[in-house]
């Protein structure tokens, strides 16, 4: 049956708007001649549409698949194959258009769009992004109820009703699905987004590095403390530590070390177990991990993973230096649950490679420096006493913070400590790393985020670019390794308040972006509002986006009290079952909302009683018309069929509403039996006569 | 009825398929009982769960397949965003299911009258849909298997008539059977149907057959007279003006009165009363009726009253639109079983219908057939 698989005319406008809707987040990912391709394809469904052009020939089609397929190639070749893949399924979805010829090719576009919006999640969950994506779905729904519509030429108002409405409907049960369904790990390794660049923290640090950081705004990571959040300045997140110099660079690992394996690095490895403090209670929290593509946990000193779950103790490794490491980079944001105690002893014993290791530096550099330091250390005779001296030396002298420090040569920590004496914290850990190792004194640079915002609507920490930090460890007898921040020396208020604070004689904070909320702190209203949504996002992040094995157990645990299988069972069942009673109550009850007046209520009973006769008022066909046609059919009728009409229309048409008059009409049509006159029976129709 | 302009064009045909297998019709057979039993020959009916089906349609099933498809992208990369896409798009083909349904469920379905067709012309049968509440019926389909669906819906009205077409087989009494009522409505993803009989029947006249000849006037002479033929410029009657009258034959008095262009009637005294017979015509049965067929036509066209004789009956001469209509039944039932009464033994009309189509299948040749059938 043809008609049966014709498209609708209005089935066009509907789908290249619902693809329209779909393609926009994925506008930046892709390259300006896939939107060109795509942009021709809607224009030549616009123009088939008009009558203005035909279907394109085979050869048309082959070529647009083949520079597509090229391109795809070519653009995207370098960057991973999920980029690839949906690169080619917007492709296929634009070429798809050009396509169209029947139903069903519209119902796979449609399903298509679907999928479309599913990928767009591959790059980014973000709350506003669900958001425009949940108005897309009601509009591809609102597609498909159109394409069932279009015969009854109805307004595009009903399609979106109908849509939204059955969307609303299956949010309940969605809900249902989406809690209990069993969250597994991936049934196959599938690749990830290479494309989604990141910034943070590297595994190295170069003079300027953190300042650079410093100058974005963006998340970082977020916490949320079980219990009470810990002083700001406790709140040192270690990334990880630097323990090797170049001369300009610290690193993780030295290049130049790295073959050094014989002295027994491993052996030593397992050597140095912390000592723990008595502090029996950890301080427990969340961390948010963004999509940093490496491998660090950023945690307060002596973290491990939270013991309470074991499915994430088991991607975590705590490191030599006391860092955590995840087994896989962070591809995507995750949480991680850790418990942290604050008062520890790491590494009670330095074995003789780990101090070479610790206090190792390059020789030929910074001879001024390692003049200074000696001599200072000769007179200060302890290391606690040397490090005093160190620090007093930075607050003594005209040290200055700045994120704008002057450029430095091969000396770097000369002309730092006796030049310019400008510069970022990372210029300060540098330096007195280096003062500090050049009279064996074991100590290290940490990389991490020092600070952070605390939302007080979830009371979460929010911890952002700008709190980058570098500071040092310095490895004291009896007492392990232990934090010394020298940029505290030169600015208390970093530490005490954040960046801002100390950097508020300049303008230097994000002077890079002047747009940015942060920059307008003191607003009240605007501050809220930021805060707010961060609370909306952070609780979308936890909720949703991380809902995994263990979210589950927690929510059903809230939900059920106990998590038996008969309980679940009988969960669900009660939920689908009431929110399909309610669906289908609402449907199925026969509800007279259209008000019949009393006068309409008769004029039905007079045709229903006409109907006995073999006459029936045809479509549309008004009072009158309808009377004299049953008049000159049965012409005995005709008094009282010429009354009654009459009469209805009199009310309905002239106004005639007076009470009187609609009783009258009531006398008369239950009067009215009308009989079929013997001379007139006759079978043929009514519309005979028409034709 | 739509009394064909073109003669040339070929006549009925049957589209039932010719060989069908003894099994098939053993299930054919069982089926309709069950469906007789479910849902008996009613000439009104309200749809509710027991005479409504539902299954989910091709696109259904590839929604279904997509889901799949989504359920493993969100297991793959433990996406939740794709998870809840993945379980809305499901719920949404379980809510469809009831909206779907409702879209019958409470629809009230009516027989109205028939028209009658010529052979393998479309009868036109007449029927109202109806609701009780202000639910929407919207995407409805009506259609007996094999003809083209009327599409309709009950929005802003209450009831709506309905005129479906039905591609008529060969002379007769025509009963279509079973209608379709069907409908995929909001979504396309399910559709729920029903088969209805509403016990609509018509009767089918015969293909009127081009022969060489106009009818042969007045060649019998008449048994009994006329009362109505009483002589020379008789008046005999007031008919309705046609653009055409002669202004001298309008009723001028009767306008003055009336306010109505009337056309006076009068009846020739030269007797001009056709007859046409059964034994003027040649060749089998059916070729004989259609002959007869074509000759009432143009009897109707012509000036002249006409009556008609076949064996065992006759109709006296007249002329005019309920006269054709009598005569073209006559013809079309002549030598056919008068359908039983479908209330009480609807199996047996169904077979009938079934032997009445298998006859007429046999007679014509395979490729008259196919065209009807296309």
């Amino acid at each position: 049956m043809s008609t049966v698989n014709q498209i609708p005319r209005s089935s066009i406008i509907w789908m290249l708007l619902a693809q329209s809707g779909v393609m926009l987040p994925h506008m930046p990912r892709l390259s300006w001649w896939m939107v060109a391709i795509w942009l021709l394809c809607a224009a030549w469904r616009l123009a088939m549409f008009r009558g203005q052009a035909s279907y394109p020939g085979t050869f048309i089609r082959i070529v647009l698949v083949m520079l597509g397929c090229v391109g795809i190639a070519v653009e995207f070749g370098r960057l991973g194959s999920l980029d690839i893949a949906v690169a080619l399924l917007i492709l296929a979805f634009s070429l798809k258009l050009i396509e169209v010829k029947e139903r069903r090719d519209i119902f796979l576009v449609l399903y298509l769009a679907y999928f479309i919006v599913a990928s767009s999640f591959l790059f980014s969950q973000s709350i506003m992004l669900a958001l425009y994506q949940l108005g897309c779905v009601v509009l591809i729904t609102a597609a498909l109820v159109a394409m069932q519509q279009s015969h009854d030429k109805q307004s595009a108002l009903l399609s979106w009703k109908i849509a939204f409405k059955m969307l609303l409907q299956a949010v309940p049960i969605m809900l249902v699905f989406f809690i209990v369904f069993p969250r597994f790990g991936p049934l196959w390794s599938v690749p990830s987004s290479k494309s989604s660049g990141s910034t943070g923290m590297s595994d190295s640090m170069s003079p300027g590095d953190i300042a650079d950081l410093s100058r974005s705004s963006e998340l970082a990571f977020r916490a949320m403390f079980e219990e009470t959040v810990p002083s700001k300045s406790q709140l040192y997140w270690r990334a990880t530590t630097l323990s090797f110099f170049d001369g300009r660079q610290w690193n993780t690992k030295a290049e130049a070390l790295r073959d050094d394996d014989t002295l027994g690095w491993h052996s030593q490895k397992l050597m140095h177990k912390p000592v723990l403090s008595q502090q029996a209670k950890p301080i427990r929290y969340e961390i948010t991990m963004e999509p940093t593509r490496q491998h660090w946990v950023y945690a307060l000193p002596l973290a491990s993973a939270d013991t309470a779950t074991s499915y994430i103790a088991k991607q975590l490794i705590v490191t030599n230096d006391l860092s955590l490491r995840a087994k896989t980079p962070y591809y995507n944001r995750s949480i991680v649950k850790l418990e942290s105690r604050l008062d520890y002893i790491a590494e009670p014993e330095l074995g003789a490679y780990r101090r070479y290791q610790e206090t190792h530096l390059p020789a030929g550099f910074n001879p001024r420096a390692r003049q200074v330091a000696e001599n200072w250390y000769r007179d200060a005779g302890s290391p606690q006493a040397y490090m005093q001296r160190v620090l007093r030396y930075f607050t003594e002298q005209p040290f200055y913070y700045t994120l704008q420090p002057p450029a430095l040569g091969k000396h770097s920590v000369d002309e730092f400590l006796f030049e310019s004496k400008k510069g970022f914290c990372e210029h300060y850990a540098s330096t007195f790393t280096f003062l500090m190792r050049a009279v064996g004194i074991p100590t290290r640079v940490v990389i991490g985020y020092q600070g952070g915002e605390e939302n007080p609507f979830n009371r979460s920490i929010i911890v952002r670019q700008f709190d980058a930090h570098a500071w040092t460890e310095v490895w004291l007898k009896g007492r392990g390794w232990v934090r010394v921040d020298p940029t505290a020396a030169v600015a208390p208020e970093r530490i005490e308040q954040g960046l801002e604070a100390a950097l508020s004689d300049s303008d230097e904070f994000l002077s890079d972006n002047l747009l940015s909320p942060f920059k307008y702190r003191n607003l009240q209203w605007l501050s809220w509002a930021r805060l707010r949504l961060d609370a909306v996002n952070y609780a979308w992040y936890k909720w949703v986006v991380n809902f995994d094995t263990d979210r589950q157990m927690q929510v059903l645990k809230r939900l059920l009290g106990d998590i038996t299988p008969a309980r679940l069972v009988i969960a669900v069942m009660l939920v689908m079952c009431s929110v399909l009673g309610l669906v289908a109550l609402s449907l199925l009850r026969h509800r007279v909302s259209v008000e019949v007046t009393p006068e309409t209520r008769l004029y039905w009973q007079f045709c229903k009683r006409l109907e006995k006769v073999g006459v029936y008022p045809a479509n549309g066909e008004a009072p009158g018309d309808f009377a004299r046609r049953v008049t000159t059919q049965y012409p005995h009728l005709a008094p009282q069929v010429n009354a009654i009409s009459n009469q209805y229309q009199a009310i309905v048409y002239a106004g005639n509403s007076h009470p009187h008059a609609v009783k009258q009409l009531k006398r008369a049509v239950s009067k009215f039996r009308p009989k079929k006159n013997g001379k007139h029976k006759q079978r043929l129709p009514a519309s005979v006569s028409s034709t | 009825m739509d009394i064909p302009d073109d003669l040339n064009q070929p006549g009925p045909s049957d589209r039932r398929e010719q060989g069908e297998s003894r099994g098939r019709f053993h299930w054919r057979k069982r089926w309709r009982e069950w469906i007789n039993r479910r849902l008996p020959v009613s000439r009104e009916i309200t749809l509710n769960q027991k005479s409504i089906f539902i299954f989910p349609t091709r696109a259904g099933f590839g929604f279904l397949g997509f889901i799949v498809l989504l359920l493993l992208v969100a297991i793959n990369f433990e996406n939740s965003p794709v998870y809840a896409l993945t379980f809305l798009l499901s719920s949404l083909f379980v809510v469809s299911i009831l909206h779907t349904f409702s879209n019958l469920s409470g629809l009230k379905l009516t027989a109205a009258h028939a028209e009658p067709a010529f052979a393998g012309r479309d009868a036109i049968f007449h029927l109202v849909i109806a609701k009780n509440g202000a639910r929407l019926y919207q995407g409805l389909q009506i259609f007996w298997p094999g003809n083209s669906p009327v599409w309709c819906g009950l929005t802003d009205k209450h009831e709506e008539w309905i005129a479906l077409r039905y591609r008529t087989g060969p002379r007769g009494y025509c009963r279509p059977g079973r209608l379709k009522v069907q409908t995929s409505f909001p979504l396309g993803l399910l559709r729920a149907w029903t088969w209805l009989d509403l016990d609509m029947h018509t009767v089918v006249f015969p293909y009127p057959a081009k022969v060489g000849f106009v009818p042969p006037t007045s060649t019998q002479p008449h048994e009994s007279g006329n009362t109505e033929q009483s002589g020379s410029d008789d008046f005999y009657g007031l008919r309705d003006y046609v653009a055409g009258d002669t202004v001298k034959s309008i009723a001028w008095k009767h306008y003055a009165k009336t306010d109505k262009l009337n056309t006076k009637q009068f009846i020739d005294p030269v007797d001009h009363r056709l007859w046409l017979v059964w034994d003027d015509t040649q060749g089998d049965i059916e070729h004989r009726l259609s002959q007869l067929c074509y000759w009432a036509l143009e009897a109707e066209r012509g000036h002249s009253e006409y009556g008609l004789q076949l064996p065992g009956m006759s109709i006296a001469p007249s002329r005019d639109q309920a006269h054709l209509d009598k005569v073209l039944r006559a013809l079309a039932v002549y030598n056919k079983q008068p359908l039983k009464d479908s209330q009480q033994s609807n199996t047996v009309s169904f077979s009938d219908a079934d032997a009445g189509r298998a006859k007429g299948a046999n007679a014509k040749t395979p490729s008259s057939n196919k065209v009807a059938a296309s």
